[in-house]
């Protein structure tokens, strides 16, 4: 039968089956095993745990037993059920306000959209790079005017050339 | 154009530059002119104007260097204690309140948990100053690889919730990582840069002091017409052998550097691209890059932007000052040789293709000075590669021609002929001179202690000297093929850098550096008989540093022979005697708090629920993907993640419902093997 740690003491840390006794199946030792490691990756307290297992294990008494794909589908389908009515509904929100509920605000109703929120909204500004003349020939021609220039200003300090302009 | 009032530092600079031309130019050609004299008595005159020509020419660089560098010591030695009215540090002036800065980290394919502890150093450090109100985070991913992606993602939501700074510290994925890291930052301009006056860029082993970034905020607002500020970071933070060297080197002689190369530029000085703060309004109206014409590597995108977007900068009326003096900025070395090479491998195409804009109208001459300088940090080594060439075929010719080893044609060394020896004395000393400067500073300023002691550093500047003495044709070496390879149009992409301390094997030091070692190995035991014993003197550090190169590469990068030199106070860096607690707070134990995503971040994204809900809320309904998504979710429940491409999973990754869908389907599976594939059995 399967046996929760809670109910059975701490010593107890492993499902206990018996499919000789109980109806479910050896299948769901790796069923159940794997919905509790799925549980145990989501900060559950320890009621919202218990209830859940409840849940689950109480689901699996109900499903036909030849069909380990169904019970599996169904096993799994019901958990996230169950993980959806802690949050108004919807499992992926519930596992995401599970995750940030260290900093998640009470008052938030959709932690997805919250956390999109903290994401800055873009305001688009155009950044194009301006034309740019590379011409080697432009620059000599450049480089020679003002070099010109130099002369020019310093020829005006010399007296002759200076007196001629 | 833009033009301030009162840029009374231009007529300043420009006699300080007029200086050091004059400097340079001077003993260059005076040099020039000696050795013309030596060369016309035993030369062709193809040899002659050849040999000249390059000799010139790297002389006149490696003085540029050394003028810096005393200008430098001079500028410490009389201290900061007589600031000029323009410095922009005396003009700074209390934030207003409403001012904003963003600090961006461009990250492509990093070390995630290094990256974080970087933020988070930053982070907690501004908060420590009370100024953390000014200030923004943006961790801005350009990350292609899947793995990558949502570390990273993972990792932004727990440090938010670590510092429960959500809506402070935020993250972005650009799905398309065009122009790489210059794109990345121009992307963040174009999407948020209205929101921000001012933003730090980081490199993704950058760290800045709180303090730091606050001071630049005060320095910005006091001056309006400041573009750009730049602080010196400083190497830290290695054990591999190669990179304390390296930081050593870096920390004993670029102060001197930083000093003088301030004291040259003033408000035209340089970016490197990170740990310096932007006005982000002009940046954004001047300074996104064109692309040149013609294909790459010479051509399209610039594979180094910084040098670039400072002369845009400043070609726009902007100042750009370089505040090395500010302290509290660091970041990280290349751990070994081969690493350092390829970061080299990149910058030399970058520095080549800013030649490319030497003829650029509007710009600066102090930045076509940067570009021509950048440049010749690669180029110098096929120069000097020709130039040995030329000395090799100058002997043979001296020996052609019946010369005897008591008299040789270039190289007559001995009381007959005293000059070769003078010209090896004079380059030396420009060569050396920093060195031996920047002990003396060290020295002056009681901070020898700092660096391990006198004692300490005095052994630490020898092995370095020789170390780099041996390194240096190994560097020429490669640099000279990565200038060819530019040359010849086989360009390098931007990549992933290596962070951590990871040793050069063997195999891969052989398979980068056998060929040279080869080369070496001949030369050292057949050159001899061909040269003659002065000449392979002359040349024998040469065939030493080609033939050591194998087992230099391999022992540099190992952490325990770095560890072993710090154990004996070798090679000690201030930061390593007075840790600043930005850097302690890179350890380990400050991210531990890090989500610990073992194996496959895909699966674990696909099947942890918290990462699951996480990653799907930043994600959007791509519902014109539907159809390919439905295909490859399809596909990877039935085969399994691993058979899944990079790119599927990129595609997977970026729709939320797929993402959903996949969570609920991998979860409902019952059959052993598929379980097992997805990491649930």
């Amino acid at each position: 039968m399967y046996v929760d740690q809670w109910q059975s003491g701490p010593a107890a840390v492993e499902f206990d089956f018996s499919p000789a006794t109980d109806p479910m199946a050896a299948g769901d030792v790796l069923l159940l095993s794997r919905m509790d490691a799925y549980l145990s990756r989501l900060p559950f307290d320890d009621a919202q745990r218990l209830w859940l297992r409840a849940e689950l294990a109480l689901q699996l008494r109900q499903l036909p037993m030849d069909d380990p794909a169904i019970r599996s589908a169904r096993a799994f389908a019901t958990l996230q059920n169950r993980i959806a009515t802690l949050h108004r509904g919807d499992e992926w929100e519930a596992r995401l306000a599970l995750t940030l509920r260290p900093v998640l605000p009470i008052e938030i109703e959709q932690p997805s959209r919250w956390l999109r929120g903290q994401q800055l909204q873009p305001e688009r500004t155009k950044m194009a790079s301006a034309p740019m003349q590379r011409s080697l020939s432009a620059f000599l021609q450049r480089q020679a005017q003002s070099l010109r220039g130099v002369l020019n200003r310093g020829l005006r300090l010399v007296p002759f050339f200076g007196s001629a302009r | 154009m833009k033009h301030h009032p009162g840029r009374g530092w231009e007529a300043l600079s420009q006699g300080r530059r007029r200086w050091l031309t004059a400097l340079i130019a001077i003993p260059a050609a005076a040099l020039g002119v000696l050795l013309q004299h030596e060369l016309a008595l035993s030369q062709p005159i193809w040899l002659e104007i050849f040999t000249l020509g390059i000799f010139v020419l790297l002389f006149a660089w490696i003085s540029a260097g050394f003028w810096t560098a005393l200008v430098g010591f001079f500028v410490l030695l009389r201290g900061r204690a007589r600031p000029v009215s323009f410095d922009p540090e005396i003009l700074s002036q209390h934030p207003r309140a409403d001012a904003r800065v963003a600090v961006i980290m461009p990250i492509y394919n990093e070390e995630v948990a290094r990256t974080i502890a970087g933020l988070q150093a930053c982070y907690r450090s501004l908060q420590r100053t009370g100024k953390l109100e000014h200030f923004e985070f943006f961790l801005l991913s350009d990350s292609r690889d899947p793995q990558s992606w949502v570390t990273e993602e993972l990792a932004w939501a727990s440090l938010c919730e670590e510092l429960n700074a959500f809506g402070r510290i935020h993250y972005r994925r650009r799905p398309i990582n065009n122009h790489a890291k210059s794109g990345n930052v121009a992307d963040f301009c174009r999407r948020w840069g209205k929101r921000y006056e001012y933003m730090v860029v980081l490199d993704a082993d950058s760290v800045m002091a709180g303090d730091t970034l606050y001071r630049m905020l005060e320095v910005m607002e006091g001056n309006p017409q400041v573009g750009i500020l730049q602080t010196q970071p400083v190497s830290v933070n290695r054990s591999t052998l190669y990179a304390r060297i390296q930081q050593f080197s870096q920390r004993l002689y670029g102060p001197l550097f930083s000093a003088g190369l301030r004291f040259w530029q003033l408000g035209d000085g340089h970016f490197i691209g990170h740990n310096a703060m932007i006005r982000v309004a002009p940046f954004t109206e001047h300074c996104a890059l064109p692309i040149l014409p013609g294909p790459a590597p010479l051509g399209g995108q610039f594979l180094s932007h910084d040098f670039v977007e400072a002369a845009l900068m400043a070609r726009a009326g902007w100042e750009v000052w370089f505040l090395p003096e500010l302290g509290g900025s660091w970041e990280e070395s290349p751990p070994t040789l081969i690493d350092d090479l390829k970061r080299d491998r990149r910058w030399a195409q970058g520095n080549m293709q800013h030649l490319r804009l030497l003829a650029a109208d509007g710009l600066r001459s102090a930045h076509r000075f940067l570009f021509i300088n950048g440049a010749m940090s690669f180029l110098a080594a096929p120069l000097w590669g020709i130039f040995l060439v030329l000395g090799a075929i100058s002997g043979l010719l001296f020996w052609k021609h019946g010369g005897s080893t008591s008299s040789m044609s270039l190289f007559h060394y001995g009381v007959d002929n005293p000059l070769p020896v003078w010209l090896f004395a004079v380059t030396l000393t420009f060569l050396l001179g920093p060195k031996l400067l920047a002990v003396i500073w060290v020295h002056w300023s009681r901070q020898a202690k700092y660096f391990g002691g006198t004692a300490a550093l005095l052994f630490g500047v020898f092995f370095e000297s020789v170390i780099a003495i041996v390194l240096a044709p190994v560097r020429m070496v490669f640099h000279s093929l990565f200038v060819l390879q530019t040359l010849a149009g086989r360009g390098v992409k931007w990549g992933a850098q290596v962070r951590g301390d990871q040793e050069t094997p063997w195999a891969v030091a052989v398979r980068n550096f056998g060929i040279l070692s080869l080369v070496g190995l001949l030369f050292l035991f057949g050159a001899q008989p061909l040269l003659g014993f002065w000449h392979f003197a002359w040349l024998l550090p040469i065939f030493l540093g080609l033939a050591l190169s194998v087992p230099l590469a391999v022992f540099t990068s190992r952490s325990s022979w770095g560890l072993w030199a710090r154990r004996r106070r070798l090679f000690l860096i201030p930061e390593e005697i007075q840790v600043p607690r930005e850097l302690r707070e890179l350890s380990p134990e400050y991210v531990d708090f890090l989500p610990q995503v073992d194996g496959d971040a895909f699966v674990a994204t696909v099947v942890d629920p918290r990462f699951n809900a996480v990653h799907a809320a930043l994600q959007r309904d791509r519902a014109g993907l539907w159809g390919v998504t439905a295909a490859l979710c399809n596909k990877a429940l039935t085969l399994g993640p691993a058979e899944l491409s990079r790119r599927e999973r990129n595609i997977l990754l970026s729709d939320r419902q797929a993402m959903l869908t996949l969570h609920r389907a991998v979860w409902s599976q019952h059959e052993p093997e598929k379980l097992a594939a997805w990491g649930l059995l």
